[in-house]
């Protein structure tokens, strides 16, 4: 446990060394991420063989494909829920603050919008300037179809009520360069060292 | 659509394959994947088993396949859609028993025993798949429970139909046998019970609950010990069965009774 | 050596200090007894060898930290409930109760629950020994040919139940999914000749008790917490008769008996014993002279005793309707010497029955009823005659169908040994019966006392008996009674 502790401020020291290399640093990922082939070969279990457009909040069409060559946590969200997924956030922005900017910028958060109706890209891009989410992170709407398909793989449980919105499990999950599940955990306010662990596991 | 694998042919067992392949297309060639009839299932009210939708709730009328899908039918699609071949198939959507029975039942032996009994062994992905391959699509829970609550034709007790159940559940699992030799319901679907298990396209619906976009977290628990608080009815025990089995699964799960049917939308019909 | 175990005391309540800063843990356990280290490593890893009722597995010799596996398999399978009635049991290991697991209080235990292939229902596993959600439940809900595996380390010792927890619940349960789990004192308990495993269940069928045929879970019985069957060890006879557990006598033995329910609560008694001593609850807290305790549904206790004298004991719920008429009775047969120093053994004594019938005595040879001239009756006159007679002295232990009960009053119904016997019955009414006899391929070993008819009287009560009880169709005449008398 010390050791876990001392390795935190460790880490904690050499992120404000490094504070003035951080955009670009940010930059130069971004683009090899961006530049990840379209052809790269999947593992029979990774999650992006889901093979669907999605639109990112920048209105763009996305393969999950695209998401391969970094780590990812994935959760899904609507920005019309009041409680429980602002939380959901919450948690993860947290998760975020327990690395140094250079390493988050070796990984990515991604939101997968629940409510195909109403969480248009432009409203994605509203939540996510509202929310103060990073460039790290992206939010993905989808058709009601592929939005299940994808809650069916990632074992999230929700359910559409009639006023449009949704009852659903809060579930992270870390997804390594691959695309391969390594690590879920269920609930909101979780301890969050264990998701940071698992990530830190597949950098 | 799924991703294709698209895999080199050059695995040990592609004889057995191969073999596979020409007593598929034999199949399809005599007609044994005939057009499946479809019911017309009536609007109605339904009060589902999760509490917190204690009040019934209308279910618009939809057309649901009289029977479940059978082997025939899904060799049909696997020859249509070779990315179903079970050597094809990516673990993310089918586990490893996937279509293992038809190694046993159809490859080898020179007769194809089975042909119409329902197809089993089948992931989610797969039946959500072969629905949309016929226009059609997997029913929703809630369709498929107010559908099942049809009781069998000629009877109007519903005592018949709890006993038809409890039955099955409470005897030794049995071999299948031939789509529409159980019982036909009101709506005049065939064997909702006394076979297999159903998919439904949202069966990942059922552990949410009202109260977890409010305060609480979703409990985990819902068919363990905290399942009598959740339930609208806490005796309906056939009913828990059925919930309980549906929570227990994954979506590249394939499990020996566990088949599908397709349904489909009134106004998609033309 | 005293020295150095507190010394290692001291270094594991510093340790424990550190972890609970460290983790501000909320729910500790409390500081009385030995707290497990948590922060000890793996040292030795073992297969649990894991057994069915009435036996129990070795103790695990393994002196460092010790991982233990655990591989438990879920089986739905038709059996035997009782002779003729079959039911679909669902289980953990193949048989009712399922198998018993024993580990040690520190143990991590790295657990692995398999859903057979062929089962049709999900199904999960609370064991009463895991600290944690659902005791395992939430880990460990699978569907058919799927395993799930978890881990927990033994925080707590003493005697536990483990059942499934799928919805419904009850049903899991009462169809069969439990068994125990006991997390052993480091140091192990007192050694004793024999260790057994019992454990008492309650089954809700379609039909009534002995209802032959294939017979289905009854919900609304269960909801009214009125079962048929209430057994020990999974079906009726089970670990009775020909399957009873021996000992000899001196010997002591240990029982770890559970209470699965599903509903009721357990009034544990050994007919003809008095246990030295019972870990309350299965815990720690130690009685001693008990006669009867209470086990709860969901619930344990663990007896010991010393078999003193020759015998068969009776384990029952002493609730006693579940013991004699619904199967609750296991028996322990005790193998060796009399000691009359102890228990004198049979000693001439007469039971007084106060409604009209005779007067019984045990093993008299000669009868004092006196030998008036015997009158010859038709059929009808002895079967009238009979049903009362049958009643009066016969129908408490025989039963009016003539089923007796089962693995203590042996069946006049069909019965090969009545036929078999050239006297027709006429010595055992006459003088009695002791000892073991095989009736209808059960043993039985009881006593019966003689009975005191006039030979008319026997005459009828036994052509009764061969005429009603699908026996030989036979006519008795008072003359055989009279002949087989004076034959003594």
């Amino acid at each position: 446990m010390k050791k876990i502790l001392i390795l935190i401020a460790v880490i904690l020291v050499v992120g404000c060394q490094n504070k003035k290399e951080e955009v670009k640093s940010c930059c130069s990922t971004n683009k090899s991420l961006i530049a990840a082939q379209e052809t790269v070969l999947l593992p029979d279990n990774s999650v992006y063989n889901l093979d669907r457009k999605w639109q990112n909040q920048n209105g763009e069409k996305v393969s999950l494909a695209k998401l391969s060559g970094s780590p990812v946590i994935m959760t899904m969200i609507f920005t019309h829920c009041e409680y429980a997924c602002p939380m959901m956030v919450n948690d993860l922005k947290k998760i975020e603050a327990s690395f140094s900017e250079v390493e988050r910028d070796r990984f990515r958060f991604v939101l997968v919008s629940f409510d195909d109706q109403r969480d248009t890209p432009k409203r994605l891009k509203d939540y996510a300037e509202v929310q103060n989410l990073g460039k790290n992170w992206i939010l993905l709407h989808g058709d009601a179809e592929q939005v299940k398909e994808l809650s069916v793989i990632l074992q999230i449980s929700y359910n559409k009520l009639e006023d449009g919105s949704f009852s659903h499990a809060n579930r992270k999950l870390v997804l390594d360069q691959n695309g391969i599940i390594v690590f879920g955990q269920d609930g909101l306010q979780a301890n969050s060292w264990p998701v940071v662990g698992a990530i830190r596991n597949v950098f | 659509m799924l991703r294709n694998g698209g895999k080199k042919n050059d695995d040990p067992m592609k004889q057995k394959k191969d073999l596979l392949v020409m007593w598929l297309l034999l199949l399809t060639a005599s007609g044994f994947s005939q057009k499946t009839d479809m019911v017309l299932i009536p609007d109605g009210n339904f009060v589902p088993f999760i509490k917190g939708q204690t009040t019934s709730i209308k279910v618009q009328s939809f057309w649901m396949d009289e029977n479940p899908v059978t082997n025939a039918e899904f060799i049909a699609f696997v020859i249509a859609n070779p990315q179903w071949k079970p050597e094809n198939v990516k673990s993310i959507f089918a586990d490893k028993d996937y279509l293992s029975h038809w190694k046993d039942t159809i490859v080898n032996s020179n007769t194809i025993s089975g042909e119409k009994f329902p197809v089993v062994n089948v992931s989610w992905f797969a039946a959500n798949d072969y629905c949309k391959s016929v226009g059609k699509r997997l029913p929703t829970m809630y369709e498929w429970e107010y559908a099942g609550a049809s009781l069998p034709e000629g009877s109007n007790d519903n005592k018949i139909l709890n006993e038809l159940i409890t039955r099955w559940y409470s005897r030794q699992n049995t071999g299948l046998s031939n789509v529409g030799s159980i019982y036909r319901n009101q709506f005049g679907v065939w064997d909702m019970y006394g076979q297999i298990w159903e998919w439904v396209y949202d069966f990942n619906s059922i552990s949410s609950n009202e109260d977890s976009r409010n305060k609480e977290e979703i409990p985990e628990g819902f068919f363990c010990g905290s399942a009598a608080l959740n339930a609208s009815d806490a005796s309906d025990y056939v009913t828990f069965i059925r919930y309980a089995f549906r929570s227990s699964l994954k979506g590249e799960y394939t499990v020996r009774k566990l088949g599908f049917r397709c349904a489909k939308n009134v106004e998609s019909e033309d | 050596m005293k020295t150095k175990k507190i010394y290692h005391r001291k270094a594991i309540m510093a340790i424990w200090f550190i972890a609970l800063i460290l983790f501000n843990i909320r729910c500790s356990s409390d500081t009385e007894s030995e707290i497990v280290d948590l922060n000890k490593s793996v040292e030795v890893e073992v297969t649990a060898v894991l057994t069915d009722a009435p036996l129990v597995p070795p103790r695990i010799q393994a002196k460092a930290n010790t991982k233990v596996i655990v591989h438990l398999e879920v089986i739905e399978k038709t059996m035997r409930l009782a002779d003729g009635v079959d039911y679909t049991f669902w289980t953990f290991g193949g048989k009712v109760p399922g198998k018993f697991i024993r580990i040690r209080k520190g143990d991590q235990v790295e657990f692995h629950l398999h859903n057979h292939p062929d089962n049709m229902l999900p199904h999960n596993i609370d064991l009463h020994a895991v600290t944690g959600p659902g005791g395992g439940a939430e880990a460990s809900l699978i569907a058919p040919g799927k395993s799930a595996q978890f881990s927990f380390r033994a925080l707590n010792e003493g005697l536990y139940v483990y059942h499934c927890a799928t919805a419904p619940v009850g049903m899991h349960i009462a169809n069969g999914m439990y068994g125990l789990i006991l997390v052993e004192p480091l140091e192990g308990y007192t050694p004793v000749d024999h260790e057994f495993y019992v454990m008492q269940s309650e089954f809700y069928t379609s039909g009534t008790f002995g209802a032959k045929g294939h017979q289905d879970f009854d919900m609304q019985k269960a909801l009214d917490e009125k079962p048929d069957y209430v057994v020990m060890n999974g079906s009726v006879g089970a670990s009775a008769g020909q399957n009873a557990m021996t000992v000899k006598v001196g010997e002591t033995v240990r029982l770890f008996v559970g209470n699965a329910g599903p509903n009721l609560v357990s009034s544990f008694h050994a007919i003809g014993e008095i246990f030295d001593k019972v870990y309350v609850e299965g815990g720690s807290l130690i009685n001693r002279d008990v006669q009867t305790t209470l086990i709860p549904a969901g619930g344990s206790a663990i007896v010991e005793f010393k078999c003193q004298v020759p015998g068969t004991l009776h384990l029952v719920d002493h609730s006693i309707f579940r013991a004699f008429n619904k199967g609750a009775l296991a028996q322990i047969k005790v193998i060796g010497d009399e000691n009359h120093t102890v228990y004198s053994g049979k000693e001439k004594e007469e039971v007084y029955l106060p409604e009209g019938s005779a007067i019984q005595h045990i093993s008299s040879p000669k009868t004092t009823v006196s030998q008036q001239a015997v009158p010859e009756k038709t059929l009808e006159e002895r079967l009238a005659a009979g049903e009362i007679l049958y009643k009066q002295n016969c129908m408490a232990c025989h039963m009016e169908n003539g089923n007796g009960i089962g693995g203590t009053f042996p069946p006049l119904m069909n019965s090969d040994f009545l036929q078999a016997r050239p006297d027709k019955g006429i010595g055992i009414v006459l003088h009695g019966l002791q000892g073991e006899i095989t009736v209808n391929g059960n043993n039985y070993n009881n006593i019966m006392p003689a009975v005191a008819l006039s030979d008319d009287q026997t005459a009828s009560v036994l052509t009764y008996i061969f005429n009603k009880f699908n026996n030989k169709k036979e006519l008795i005449k008072g003359a055989d009674v009279k002949e087989w008398r004076e034959k003594e």
